[in-house]
């Protein structure tokens, strides 16, 4: 397998775009792409692109941004689409079939109906209220909120965890969002605000549920002898990619067949998805602590919290303490969503990969883009990108470890 | 004969609940238990059933609240109970509605039980 460098980055502002057209905010983040990345964009030889709304607006945004003749694939696996696509670029390049390859992700949600880029089949439904026969409870019925929120309040009762440790993921992440000049959510909220916002699903307020958000964000790939050939001075490398899934509830029959047990509260998929990363990046979890970051899917505030222990930063149940001491800020031990994340930037569902990406790719290379947010140079040695996805019935992941060094 | 779409359809015309019991089926190749009951087993693929009858009363596994579009809306409690079958071997999550004036007034590992219902699970507290 070759190896697969990012070596550009760009990004629409995220928030309501309702007056713009697919067009009018994909063509402007793959042209600061291509700019960022210092190359003719005839050198692009195949486009992956991750939408679950925007039925071939992929090559629509191409060819107006004059890139036309190449292979175009449309990638929809919900929340996971954009880091699904940027997956199939750099396997697209690992694999040697492309030297140079374009992931981006797009959405338009404001005035988009949700059964467009989300329904669910009573195939869906029935099995989240049902939890496929299984002893450990899934969606309810509910929607999205309603599964974090279940999640949420089995954490606390299991391990002491509270609303306010809930809420503090927030007030990071607004912190956050309010250095970043394209997040939709720029201001800092207090604790006493995060819990006093509307209730959605007890104990999630509406600061806690990340928006539907209209936006785009693309990077480019590039293989190890095109990076050396084109002199590109600052490539991001690619050191592990991994997806998972698991049925509905965040649980697998497979997890409990091996070990005799259901996982959770958390989520399993991810749990297992890390294990993989990890291994094909030759990484821990304290290389992380040590010199690394995370952008990592915090959809909702319960769902950032379950990440930490997930990841096997901490140990299950131990979440609150890393929000609450500080570890995961800026300038803490392990520094996490640095842009403001999905609660604060916001969440274009096929877009918020690649975004991710184009957030490690602008840190690891001290980009003005993050100036304002900038990851101390100890903590950019290594960065990992996580996105959850849940299309249907269970949840689906996409995960990448990055690096400086090849 | 059965038409091309009669063949291929999975649902089972089965009652949700006998005797106020949920009525579920397990597959008698890997034990797998299928509720609402399918024509197949989704892990083994097997056809052969045994049905298995989960009793009405179990425990609070989890529960939230609804959204409240207007604050006059009236909100409601919901979440999963786990149920039992009668010897205590097996168990299965059910989603449905609680029965209690708020959020506040249930906890996880409350005792509830199933009220009588074709279309709704409701689950009402039981009082110790």
């Amino acid at each position: 397998m070759r190896n697969v460098a990012v070596v550009g980055a760009g990004m629409s502002p995220f928030g309501r775009l309702d007056a713009l057209m697919y067009q009018e905010i994909g063509r402007p983040a793959v042209n600061d792409a291509i700019e960022n990345a210092g190359i003719d964009r005839k050198m692009i030889e195949s486009c992956y692109y991750g939408t679950c709304g925007g039925v071939g607006v992929g090559h629509e945004i191409m060819s107006e941004a004059g890139i036309t003749g190449i292979p175009i694939t449309r990638v929809v696996n919900a929340c996971s689409s954009g880091s699904n696509a940027f997956r199939l670029a750099f396997m697209d390049i690992a694999s040697g079939m492309s030297d140079c390859v374009m992931a981006m992700g797009i959405e338009k949600m404001k005035n988009v109906s949700m059964g467009v880029v989300g329904g669910g089949t009573r195939f869906q439904i029935e099995a989240k209220a049902y939890s496929y026969g299984s002893p450990m409870p899934s969606g309810g019925g509910g929607g999205m909120p309603a599964g974090f929120a279940f999640m949420g309040r089995m954490h606390m009762k299991q391990y002491g965890s509270t609303k306010e440790d809930f809420a503090n993921i927030v007030v990071k992440s607004r912190r956050n969002g309010s250095k970043n000049p394209k997040a939709e959510f720029q201001n800092p909220m207090t604790l006493d605000e995060v819990l006093d916002d509307v209730m959605i699903n007890d104990p999630l307020t509406r600061s806690q549920c990340c928006p539907r958000t209209d936006g785009a964000a693309a990077v480019v790939l590039m293989s190890e002898d095109f990076v050396k050939k084109h002199h590109i001075d600052t490539p991001i490398w690619v050191k592990g990619s991994a997806m998972g899934s698991n049925m509905a509830g965040g649980n697998d029959r497979r997890y409990y067949e091996d070990t005799g047990k259901w996982y959770g509260p958390g989520i399993v998929t991810d749990y297992l998805t890390t294990q993989k990363v990890y291994k094909m990046a030759k990484v821990e979890p304290k290389d992380f602590y040590d010199r690394g970051f995370v952008e990592c899917h915090d959809c909702f505030s319960v769902s950032e919290l379950v990440h930490y222990e997930d990841f096997g930063f901490c140990k299950k149940g131990e979440g609150p303490d890393m929000i609450n001491d500080g570890v995961v800020e800026i300038d803490g031990d392990l520094p996490i969503n640095p842009s403001g994340g999905l609660l604060s930037v916001g969440h274009p569902l096929g877009a918020t990969g690649t975004r991710q990406v184009a957030e490690i790719y602008w840190q690891m290379t001290k980009d003005k883009e993050v100036a304002k947010r900038q990851v101390p140079d100890k903590h950019l040695d290594l960065g990992l990108q996580h996105t959850l996805g849940q299309p249907g019935m269970g949840f689906t992941n996409v995960m990448h470890v990055f690096s400086r060094d090849l | 004969m059965k038409s091309k779409q009669e063949s291929l359809i999975t649902r089972v015309n089965a009652p949700a609940r006998i005797d106020n019991k949920i009525n579920a089926i397990k597959c008698n190749n890997c034990g797998n238990i299928r509720y609402p009951q399918r024509t197949y087993c989704n892990r083994c693929q097997g056809t052969d059933f045994s049905p298995i009858l989960f009793e009405p009363k179990g425990e609070v596994i989890t529960f939230s609240s609804t959204y409240k579009r207007k604050a006059t809306d009236e909100q409601r409690i919901f979440g999963s109970a786990r149920l039992y079958t009668e010897d205590g071997k097996a168990s299965i999550a059910i989603s449905g509605t609680f029965d209690v004036k708020g959020i506040d007034d249930l906890k996880i590992g409350d005792k509830v039980e199933l009220v009588p219902n074709d279309k709704f699970n409701i689950f009402k507290k039981i009082e110790e």
